[in-house]
């Protein structure tokens, strides 16, 4: 048989291009490292887990079910999630979770030569998911840990389609407020899509933080991503859905995979809205008082950290983030080691129950003793 | 900075046949002249393909067996690769480098073959590619007139500074720079070649960045380049005139960091980071003793970081080194599966290969297993006996630890007098064992 004349099938950016590799079981894991328990920081997911009601509609979910095609586009979804913004079903298109109606967007606005812009250190799908789609990604880097308007502005030329704002910025914490986020849209004039990507809104208690589904009856070219994986807690059901104008959103349809959120995912995202009101005011102030105790004990390691909106830390080590990592491993802490996000030497760890905190702070403060002292300086 | 838009290459398919040496030797000396090199370095190229190929006809291939030379543009340098199938009846020994083309003129080994090709190049390997071929390379340079020391003036320590991309005139400023402040430390042999280091960053393979201030003026800078299929090496960050703890060391990094983040590179290699710098943000993996062309004694440090989080990997070991990996992988705090290897009697190939990559300009070899046979020690011991004469005075194996068969050389390699010296994390289909010989220089 001949052999897979590879060098000639595969497009050029498909070539250059690292696939995502997920971190493995923690089974896997604990063999790895030798720990008898892994405390997983590395997700930003809600140790709280799902609300009640969402628990309930998971139990009382019917096994033939499985038998059965889901509903193709989320129908009740759709409806609850209309009633709840005062919008229209067709305004809303559900997905595979959040990631997959990042590739619905790309798909239904780039063509050939196009481009998207979006930050240099923020969530990396965009710029993943335009750049082995064979689009550039234009990159505009952070200012003060924050998305830069400037920069973005900058960055757009002829062949821009899209630009993708994540609100708050995963993984800063940083902000965009009402009247930033009103000015940038401004200028844009409505020449392109703009995408707000809200994963982490549903944790933010900052007043000032912008109502976007209320700002796609005056910005028609304007997106909103939301998640059930965040502050829900379905991450394991994989479901998340755009927002927007119904002819923007009547375009995205024509390249969303009908049929790819499950029924059981739906039924509880459903339930989760239901009841959202005590499961996001209970996690409000879990991740709340679990920032308050690392903020404390952070500062007390001498370790640099930035800590905004969302259920998350981002903390800059004195050695470089893979070997925190590492290290971090060794003792059953998992974080994300910031490279990847082009963050070298910070790690992010996810807001968690205090036992996995204080597994955390002791791990560091045991790191830090081993490296000597004018450590602190180095950091 | 204006980047060639694809490595150009021209393609001669021929057979093996001495009656087609005219014409590889007319491809081989006019491509290399179309591509760039001056006329003494296409002589030089044309001489080694002569003799790669003369070696093919007599000692290698059978009559009439398909070969393609590929002459390609590398930037700074003209490759020559010669592609040929590998099969069964193939007589893998004549790949080895001590190997003469024919039995009569085994008196004049050093004289012969692959030998003489070797010294007409300035880089010359082996490798076995994907399916049924081989590859043999030789690698000229170009001719590049050397670094003349000029006044500089230095910058003035900066508090604001932008990373970016320097243009040719500032990378070859930048050149000169790291002349001047560096002068007593080892540096890579390119700042002796500014206009080297130009091509090299507007090749495929290599990129730079420097820091500028308010008025232009560099502050520092940095070039990094693929040196494999998943590592990238890195060079500096050099500052001039800049204060302790300047955050444009970092900040050069990180440029670097950004742009092989979203590609296959799993591992950042830094063999001349200033320590101070590299304590923070790399990790030590061991230092060796080397001898410049001159015989001058010098020290070697090797730093790495990891791109991405570890998942673990298994590691195929002879007994013999297993203390040493072990010791390694726990001082790195890398999670390494240790397989021991062992030989429990099965039946061998009489006849090893072994790939020498030879870099004249370090007196250095690379010595590194294709095919594992009974005769290794003795054949790494004629290998040795060749490089000393060569001149060669720092010689490494290489045996990558995710490759279970290689573990078998061990032995051989101890025999010999080579000793372990550090490991590269994921530098081959695992981590590469890096072996130093410690014999006597010649």
């Amino acid at each position: 048989m001949n052999s897979l004349p590879l060098d000639l099938l595969v497009p050029p950016h498909i070539k250059r291009f690292q696939a995502y590799i997920p971190s493995k079981p923690d089974e896997e894991l604990k063999k790895i490292y030798r720990v008898p328990r892994i405390f997983r920081l590395n997700n930003n997911e809600n140790l709280l887990g799902p609300p009640p009601a969402a628990l309930q509609a998971i139990r009382e979910f019917p096994p033939p079910r499985a038998a059965f095609y889901p509903s193709g586009d989320a129908y009740r979804l759709r409806c609850k999630l209309a009633e709840r913004f005062g919008m229209h079903p067709d305004q809303f298109l559900a997905g595979n979770g959040a990631n997959e109606v990042i590739g619905f967007v790309i798909k239904a606005f780039c063509r050939n030569g196009d481009n998207i812009v979006t930050a240099d250190k923020t969530f990396a799908v965009y710029e993943w998911v335009a750049e082995f789609s064979g689009f550039e990604a234009r990159l505009a880097p952070l200012v003060d840990f924050g998305f830069d308007e400037e920069g973005m502005l900058g960055k757009i030329d002829a062949h821009t389609k899209i630009l993708f704002l994540c609100n708050p910025n995963n993984p800063t914490g940083s902000m965009w407020n009402r009247e930033r986020l009103r000015r940038f849209l401004e200028r844009i004039r409505g020449r392109q899509i703009v995408v707000v990507d809200e994963a982490y809104a549903e944790f933010v208690e900052d007043p000032g933080y912008p109502d976007g589904m209320a700002l796609i009856r005056e910005y028609p070219n304007l997106l909103i991503f939301r998640t059930f994986s965040k502050m829900f807690a379905l991450a394991g059901l994989r479901i998340g859905y755009l927002a927007g104008s119904k002819e923007v959103v009547d375009i995205v349809r024509r390249t969303c995979v009908a049929y790819s959120v499950n029924s059981l995912a739906q039924v509880a995202a459903l339930a989760a809205l239901e009841e959202s009101r005590e499961h996001v005011a209970r996690t409000r102030e879990f991740v709340r008082q679990g920032k308050v105790f690392l903020k404390k004990e952070i500062a007390a390691l001498g370790l640099p950290y930035v800590l905004g909106e969302g259920n998350f830390m981002m903390i800059k080590m004195p050695m470089n983030d893979a070997l925190a990592y590492r290290k971090l491993m060794t003792r059953g802490v998992m974080v994300r080691s910031m490279t990847a996000f082009r963050f070298p030497d910070w790690i992010r760890i996810t807001i968690s129950h205090r036992e996995a905190q204080e597994a955390l702070v002791e791990a560091l403060g045991k790191m830090l003793t081993a490296l000597g002292p004018g450590i602190e300086e180095a950091g | 900075m204006e980047r060639a838009d694809a490595r150009r290459s021209v393609l001669l398919q021929t057979y093996a046949a001495e009656v087609f040496l005219p014409v590889v030797r007319a491809f081989v000396e006019n491509t290399a002249i179309a591509l760039g090199l001056g006329e003494n370095e296409a002589n030089g190229l044309t001489l080694a393909a002569k003799e790669v190929f003369i070696h093919l006809c007599r000692a290698v291939l059978k009559n009439g067996e398909r070969v393609e030379i590929r002459c390609s543009n590398g930037s700074y340098y003209v490759q020559a690769d010669f592609i040929f199938p590998f099969s069964p009846g193939l007589e893998l020994h004549a790949f080895n480098l001590n190997t003469a083309a024919s039995a009569a003129e085994d008196a004049g080994l050093q004289e012969t073959g692959l030998v003489l090709a070797s010294r007409s190049a300035d880089r010359f390997m082996i490798t076995r590619l994907e399916g049924k071929e081989l590859k043999l390379t030789l690698l000229k340079e170009k001719a590049y007139p050397p670094f003349e020391e000029s006044p500089l003036a230095l910058p003035k320590p900066m508090d604001e500074f932008s990373v970016r991309p320097p243009n040719p005139e500032e990378l070859k400023l930048f050149a000169h720079l790291v002349k001047a402040c560096y002068r007593d430390q080892a540096l890579p042999e390119v700042f002796n070649y500014p206009g080297k280091l130009v091509d090299m960053a507007g090749g495929a393979n290599y990129d730079a960045a420097i820091a500028v201030g308010p008025a232009g003026e560099i502050g520092g800078g940095t070039f990094w380049h693929r040196s494999g299929k998943r590592s990238v090496e890195f060079f500096g960050p050099y500052l001039f005139n800049q204060n302790a703890g300047s955050p444009i060391g970092a900040a050069l990094l990180e440029s670097c960091i950004g742009a092989i983040i979203k590609t296959d590179a799993v591992v950042l290699l830094n063999r001349f980071a200033r320590a101070e710098f590299a304590r923070e943000h790399f990790e030590f993996l061991g230092g060796v003793s080397v001898y410049t062309r001159e015989g001058k004694p010098g020290r070697r440090e090797a730093w790495f970081r990891l791109l991405h989080e570890d998942l673990g990997s298994l590691a195929w070991v002879h007994p013999e080194i297993e203390d040493f990996l072990r010791e390694q992988y726990e001082r790195l705090v890398l999670p390494r599966e240790i397989r021991r290897v062992t030989d429990e009697g099965e039946q061998h190939p009489r006849h090893s290969v072994l790939s020498a990559t030879i870099d004249r300009s370090h007196a250095s070899a690379t010595l590194r297993p294709m095919w594992f046979g009974t005769d290794f020690a003795e054949n790494l011991g004629r290998h040795l006996k060749l490089l000393s004469q060569e001149e060669i005075l720092n010689v490494f194996f290489f045996l990558d630890a995710g490759k279970s068969w290689q573990a078998a050389f061990t032995p051989g390699l101890i025999e010999n007098r080579f000793k372990p010296c550090m490991i590269f994390p994921c530098w081959g289909a695992g981590d590469v064992a890096v072996f130093q010989f410690q014999g006597a220089v010649q």
